[in-house]
This record gives C-alpha cells, structure tokens and sequence, in this order.
C-alpha cells in the first residue's frame, strides 16, 4: 500500500535515485580518470554533448561516498558536495549571465542560459526536499532594502523558490491527500512574513489569491493582521492573505458563506483598520451584504478609509458592480480620480458607457468629470473618444476641463491644441481662476509633443486669462523648458 | 444599475465648497452675510495602480519611491498636498491663493527577454501627466463682521 500510495515528491526521489545508481559506474570511471588527470596535469577539456559539464557530474555526484582511487599518488579530491548557497549563487549568476547576453542582442545566447537556469533550478528543487525552507531562511536573513545587485540577484531566486515549493507541495497535497507537509510549510511563510519588507512581498505572492491558505492557517492569518494593525506588517498584505483565507475557506467547504458575512459583520466596525478593510471588501463582493457594508462606511464617515475601500473596489468587483459602489460611496468619498482610473484601465468600454449614461441623462455633473477622468486618462481610444464628446457636449465647465486633461495628455497634437484654445475661450469654464490654473497645467502635457510654436502660441492664450500666482509661474516654467531662450517675452499679452 | 443618493460636491472634491465660499466672498459683502468656512490642509496621497512583478525596480521623485517590495505600478496618482474648505463655527471664509496640479504617472515593466530569473526587467517612467488641480486656500476673517 505504501508503495503503491508513493507521492510525487517520493517517486521525484525515487528516480534521482534510481538515476543515481545508473550512473555509478560512470561516476567511478570519471574518478579514476580524474586521478590519473592529478597525475599529469592538463587543461580540462571544454564539455560537449558527449561529455558533461564538470558541474554537472558534481550534481549528480552529490551523494556519493567519497571512494579514493588507489592508482594515484595523492588521493583524488571528490567533487565537494554542492550546498544550498553554492547553488543559488550559481542560478544568480546564470540569471546575470542570461540577462547580459539578452541586453547584447545574443538572443540565442540568452535563451540557451535561461533553459540552462530552468534546469538548474530543477535540480536544485530535487536536490533540496526543504529547499522552501531553505530559501525562506535566506530570506528572513537578507537585508531588507538590497541595493547591491547580487543581494537583490540572491533575492529573486530565493523567492522563486518559496513559490515554487509552495506550488509543489500543494500538488503534492492534491496528488496524496495529504496537506500536513503543505500546511506546515504555508505556516512558516506565515511565521516569516513579519521578518522584513521583502518576506511580506514574497508571502502574498505564494500565497495570496492561491489556494493554500485554510482553517489550519487563520489564528496565524489573524496574527498578521492585528501585526498590520500595528504597522509591523503591510496592511496591504495582512487584507490580501484574510481575504484570501475566508474565499478558501467558503470554497472548500471549511466554513460557509454565511458564517464568514457574520465574522466580517463583526469585524467591519472594529478598530482594525486592516480587519475593517477586509471585511469592508468581503462584505462589498456580495451583493446580499453591500448595503450594510456601505451604511457602516457612511454613518463612520472616515474619509481616507472610504477611499482605501474604493480603491479596493475598483479592483475586485466587476467594474459595473464597482462603479455603483463608487456611487453609493460618493457622499462619503468626494473625488476619486485614482478608483476611476482603476476601473478605466480595467474596461474602459463600461466606464464609457456610465458617463454617456450620465451625459444622456445630464445629471450628477461631478460625477461625470470622475468618469471622465478614468476613462479619459486611461489612454485608449475609446477615452479620447468620451473626452472629444465631454468637450464638445457636456453642459459642465468642470467635465469640460477635463476632457482637456485627457486630451492633452493623450491625443494628437494638433487635437490637443485645439482642446485647450478651445477651453481658452469657453467663458463658463474660465470664469473660475482655478480651473484657468488648471488649463495652464493641461498646457504641461503638450510639452512631450517638443513642438515649440504650439506651446508659444497656447501659453500666449492662457496668458490673458485670470490665473493666479501658481497658474502664471507655471506657464513661465513651461515656456523656460519649451522654447529657446526660455522665450523672450512673457505670456500675458491680450486674446 | 447604480441608484445615487445625491449629486456628488462638485469639482475635487470638497472643491465645491471652496468655490461656494469664493463666491460667497464675493457676495457675502453686499449680503452682509459669511460662509464660515475655514481652509484645512490636505496631505499629499500616492495611490498605486495595479501592479506587476519587475525585479529591477528602482525610482523615486515627487514623493513616489518604488522598490522590489512596492512592485511596479501601471501608473500612480498624485494628490499633491493642498487645502479643503470645512464649516466652521468662527466668522471666517477662504480664499484661494494659488493652485497645485495633480498628477498621473505611468511606468512600465520593460522586459527585454523572457526571463526564468527575470533579471534584466526595469520598472521605467513613461510619462507624467498632469490631470486635475487642487486648490491653496487661506482663511480670512469675514470682511462683514
């Protein structure tokens, strides 16, 4: 039974060892020759298809006993047993080595070294059963902000290794039916996560959003965010692996739906923010709880968290779930160019439509210039599109400018152009000094266009408008940058 | 589809208030009457957008400081720091001294080759972009007492 039940992870063990005693006797062939070799002396042979790499034999010799040849003089030295660190350091520099080769355009180069490193990689995962935790002590023990290119080197590979142990295990969970070696090995990425910056970034990659995380794991999950609470862990983090959990939890059976709404029920009005955000965020993903969600985010009225939570949103739901969310939270938000932008680099084609909507209907104006934005800054053709509609349709000065944001940002540059002389004399919209400030700042995105005319001729129009102190030396300062000499004469002159 | 409790304040926010006590400036004289509105300071916020895994990671301007841990953002939204108008008790009103633009930065992952140890990937700036403005307020006794 038990050979018949072997996992993965044994039978991978299986035939390396098998492999192993295949090639023995070659192994002690390549001893014996390397003994005569010590004997006369000569330069080693370049390795070829027939014969392999000398780091390779090592690989394979890793195991073996050390068996001193008799025929030489002085006992041969044995391949040293390979560590952990000696092959890590050798997968940093096949990486440096793969990216050099890259970088000079010696494609063939490059990809021989990076299948080079895959195997190399391998070898290391089935050389190491505890490579995971291996690596997950290099990592609570690197410096946390690297900045020598081979501390970061060492980095990258190590957190490619708790991954893929990660991965592995997990696999070999689904393979045998047995989690404990996976649990436990999630339990010590937990138990590191707090060590340093770079462990919490390696911890939500293995973890979140994956389906390791289980019942076994909440007390130290809960752990990690009561340490957020306190700054000792991203919240960032600690919100991703909770959420994660609660949807493993409902997916595979640990616990149901309805008694995870009641936890986040309990939690979305306390303290913690990073347990308040999660709940917030689990509450908002169903529709059966968003309204309770939403009235504990308006009666508290904490505007920077309402803004976390937005951002949030316009990440997980669906962005029409995401923009009614928005909605609902607006009293309580105010503006929220960046959870617009979100939902506009996700589906600009959805954010497109709620403005038209919005246009069509000519209501809720501030909200329009919201959607304007998202989709607008997003630079796609269907932003340009909505922006060249707001500019010429939209009944609010405040849509209107900024369409010219988004067109100056992202169009053409004679359309650009036109949008701002087009602004510049649209009355409703500069009667306000503010957004005349604004239009000068708009002015800022033609400058990548290094067409020094246009930017003369646009900073001599907003010139005459009614700027303010900010607004004027921020036309200064373009004009410095655009034209030559910084442009003699100062913009001001009349329309 | 969305239901909406209320039009949301207008132009940025708590600008809307802003602009009402600008105007109130203006009227409040001739009214005799005052917004009581005094101009509260407003930090700067980074926001991230969505991010993607780049080793080489290395930027820092205007308050953005990117690294291996942050990751490498499709863009990040800068609220500059900048003042919001609040009700007040006291006979007070703001008025606008100048203005900040908010900003949009967009970087990208460049990737030269498809690495297993993605080790040549930089996180690069493509482009700022200004896309809205924030206004300098100061608040002022009421000229009508």
């Amino acid at each position: 039974m038990a050979t018949s039940m072997k996992t993965p992870a044994q039978i991978r063990q299986g035939r390396a060892a098998l492999l192993f005693a295949a090639l023995l006797p070659l192994l002690a062939l390549v001893g014996a020759l390397a003994a005569v070799k010590i004997a006369a002396p000569a330069a080693p042979p370049a390795p070829t298809a027939e014969s392999p790499p000398t780091a390779m034999v090592a690989t394979l010799a890793l195991p073996a006993p050390a068996t001193p040849p008799r025929v030489a003089a002085e006992p041969p030295v044995a391949a040293p047993a390979r560590t952990f660190d000696d092959r890590i350091d050798e997968l940093v520099a096949l990486g440096r080595r793969t990216a050099e080769r890259a970088q000079d355009d010696d494609h063939d180069g490059a990809a021989a070294s990076d299948r080079e490193a895959r195997a190399r990689f391998d070898e290391l995962m089935a050389a190491f059963a505890d490579a995971g935790e291996r690596a997950l002590r290099g990592l609570v023990a690197a410096i946390d902000a690297p900045v020598d290119g081979f501390v970061q080197g060492r980095e990258l590979v190590l957190q490619l290794v708790v991954v893929t142990a990660c991965a592995r295990r997990a696999a070999d969970a689904d393979a045998s039916g047995d989690r404990s070696p996976i649990d436990r090995f999630v339990h010590d990425v937990l138990a590191a996560i707090p060590a340093n910056a770079a462990m919490a970034v390696v911890g939500e990659r293995a973890l979140a959003r994956q389906p390791h995380l289980r019942l076994a794991h909440e007390t130290a999950v809960l752990r990690l965010v009561e340490l957020a609470g306190a700054g000792a862990v991203p919240q960032a983090t600690a919100t991703a692996l909770l959420l994660t959990l609660w949807d493993n939890l409902q997916r595979f059976g640990e616990r149901s739906s309805a008694a995870l709404a009641a936890l986040a029920l309990a939690l979305v009005d306390g303290a913690d923010p990073s347990q308040r955000l999660a709940a917030c965020r689990h509450l908002l993903r169903d529709p059966r709880y968003r309204a309770i969600a939403l009235a504990s985010l308006q009666t508290r009225g904490d505007r920077a968290f309402v803004a976390d939570v937005a951002t949030a949103v316009a990440q997980d739901l669906p962005v029409d779930d995401a923009l009614g969310v928005l909605a609902e939270l607006g009293p309580t938000l105010g503006r929220a160019p960046h959870a617009y932008l979100v939902c506009g680099h996700r589906d600009p084609d959805v954010v497109a439509d709620a403005y038209r909507r919005l246009l069509a209907d000519d209501v809720q104006p501030d909200r329009r210039a919201d959607l304007v934005a998202g989709v607008g800054m997003a630079r796609t053709a269907t932003g340009l599109d909505v922006a060249r509609t707001a500019l010429a349709h939209d009944p609010s000065p405040a849509v209107r400018l900024q369409a010219v944001f988004a067109l100056t940002a992202n169009a053409d540059l004679e359309t650009a152009l036109a949008a701002l002389l087009q602004a510049a004399d649209d009355a409703a919209l500069t009667a306000d000094p503010l957004r005349c400030d604004g239009l000068a700042y708009a002015l800022q995105n033609l400058e990548r266009h290094g067409d020094a005319d246009a930017i003369d001729r646009a900073t001599r129009r907003l010139g005459a408008l009614s700027l303010s102190a900010s607004g004027r030396a921020a036309l200064a300062a373009i004009r410095e940058r655009a034209l030559p000499g910084g442009g003699a004469s100062a913009p001001g002159g009349g329309r | 589809m969305p239901t909406f409790h209320r039009v949301l304040p207008p132009f940025f926010g708590a600008i809307a208030a802003c602009l009402a006590a600008s105007l109130a400036i203006v009227a409040a004289p001739a009214q005799g009457d005052c917004p009581r509105a005094m101009a509260v300071r407003v930090p700067q916020v980074i926001q991230y957008g969505a991010v993607v895994a780049c080793s080489g990671v290395t930027y820092q301007t205007g308050g953005i400081s990117l690294s291996t841990t942050t990751g490498c953002p499709l863009f990040a939204t800068i609220v500059p720091e900048h003042d919001d108008v609040h009700p007040t008790d006291k006979r007070t009103e703001v008025v606008q001294t100048g203005s900040r633009p908010g900003v949009i930065a967009y970087f990208a992952c460049e990737t030269s080759y498809l690495l297993f140890i993605p080790w040549n990937s930089r996180c690069r700036l493509q482009q700022e972009s200004p896309y809205g403005v924030y206004p300098l307020l100061i608040t002022v006794a009421c000229r009508n007492p």
